[in-house]
């Protein structure tokens, strides 16, 4: 988090007079993050990798207007986002229809000499997350694995912030729900 | 039970990232972009102009609507006007006509007496008068002149002279024009 905050404070103006030193500092700390972010939204590791290209390439354009941006982080999330949802509607026109299931393997590291058991909770996630609604799945992404905040995910996804935590509670409730019902 | 599922299931598994050959591709990229940016030529400064659009459109508008407005009634009143002289003829009475038509009617007012200022005389001048303008209106229109009320429709006839055996009727013709009738004969 607070990794984040000093990113915003230093990194801004360089930014925005063109610096690319400052454009890897700004990968290394949040693509990664970004990048799971869109595979979980598109569902597809290779248009993950187009969409966070994209992002960059978007971030570059703004130029001197990265000054005026509060949330950098926030900003950064929604730029993804919007570059997700712009590879969804081409998609959609080109009519690919491919099935785009997320596995552990996409999503998470999967240490194959680990124990058994951290195997089972990446799968168990993975599929967890594919029976969540979009809008559940996204607010929980960007929670959990985004580092956001209710209030940057709201910046993020255009919604107010109290829609955020609801969508935030309600995604837990469907995970413990799904884990109860594998339990019993 | 919701910390739980966040911190002992979420939080345990780690996020897989970007492949490391996608950092050193999306860098170059965006330092393509940055070159490419500073190669271009800058944008040129937007002309500022002392005046705001909305003021000017609005005046233009305004200017506009009032135009239009004039417009319209002259040609409202030019049709009205067409309209008018194709039911009941294309001249207006004339400033004398209705000038004399006053005095004239005075004299049918039940409440004129035998020593009011208009006699005889000066009601025979008026007539002599209108009959003139009557007839200057004859040659200045070319039309035949109307024989009887029946021959003018929708007519309010206010007969001037009851007593001689010629005569001239005016016929206020739909309240605004009149139309001057030479009686051939008293009733």
């Amino acid at each position: 988090m607070n990794e984040g905050r000093g990113l915003e404070r230093d990194l801004r103006s360089r930014l925005a007079t063109g610096d690319s030193t400052a454009f890897a500092e700004l990968y290394d700390a949040c693509a990664d993050r970004i990048h799971h972010f869109l595979v979980v939204f598109l569902g597809s590791r290779s248009d993950a990798d187009d969409a966070l290209q994209e992002t960059f390439l978007r971030v570059a354009r703004v130029g001197r207007g990265l000054l005026e941006i509060e949330n950098l982080r926030a900003f950064l999330f929604h730029i993804a986002r919007n570059e997700g949802r712009r590879l969804i509607e081409r998609r959609t026109r080109e009519s690919d229809r491919r099935d785009h299931s997320l596995t552990a393997d996409d999503l998470f590291v999967v240490d194959e000499a680990g124990s058994m058991a951290s195997r089972e909770r990446a799968e168990w996630v993975a599929a967890a997350f594919s029976h969540l609604e979009p809008e559940l799945r996204e607010v929980i992404e960007l929670k959990v694995y985004g580092e956001l905040t209710l209030r940057e995910i709201a910046e993020a996804v255009g919604i107010p912030p109290g829609t955020a935590a609801t969508r935030y509670r309600r995604a837990l409730e469907l995970l413990r729900s799904l884990l109860a019902e594998e339990d019993s | 039970m919701n910390d739980e599922i966040e911190s002992h299931i979420l939080g345990q598994v780690t996020p897989r990232g970007a492949d490391r050959e996608l950092r050193e591709q999306t860098l170059r990229r965006v330092r393509d972009e940055l070159t490419r940016q500073n190669d271009s030529p800058a944008t040129p400064p937007v002309r500022q102009s002392t005046r705001t659009r909305r003021p000017l459109s609005a005046g233009a508008i305004s200017a506009a609507v009032l135009l239009l407005g004039i417009v319209t009634c002259v040609w409202v009143d030019r049709t009205a006007r067409q309209r008018l002289d194709a039911a009941f003829g294309s001249t207006v009475a004339t400033r004398q006509i209705i000038t004399y038509n006053a005095p004239t009617m005075a004299t049918k007012s039940p409440t004129a007496t035998r020593g009011s200022p208009t006699s005889s005389d000066s009601f025979g001048t008026a007539i002599t008068l209108i009959h003139a303008t009557y007839r200057q209106y004859l040659f200045e229109n070319r039309e035949e002149p109307v024989r009887s009320r029946r021959d003018v429709p929708h007519t309010k006839s206010s007969q001037m002279d009851g007593r001689g055996a010629r005569g001239i009727s005016i016929h206020a013709v739909a309240g605004k024009r009149l139309v001057c009738v030479e009686r051939e004969s008293t009733a």
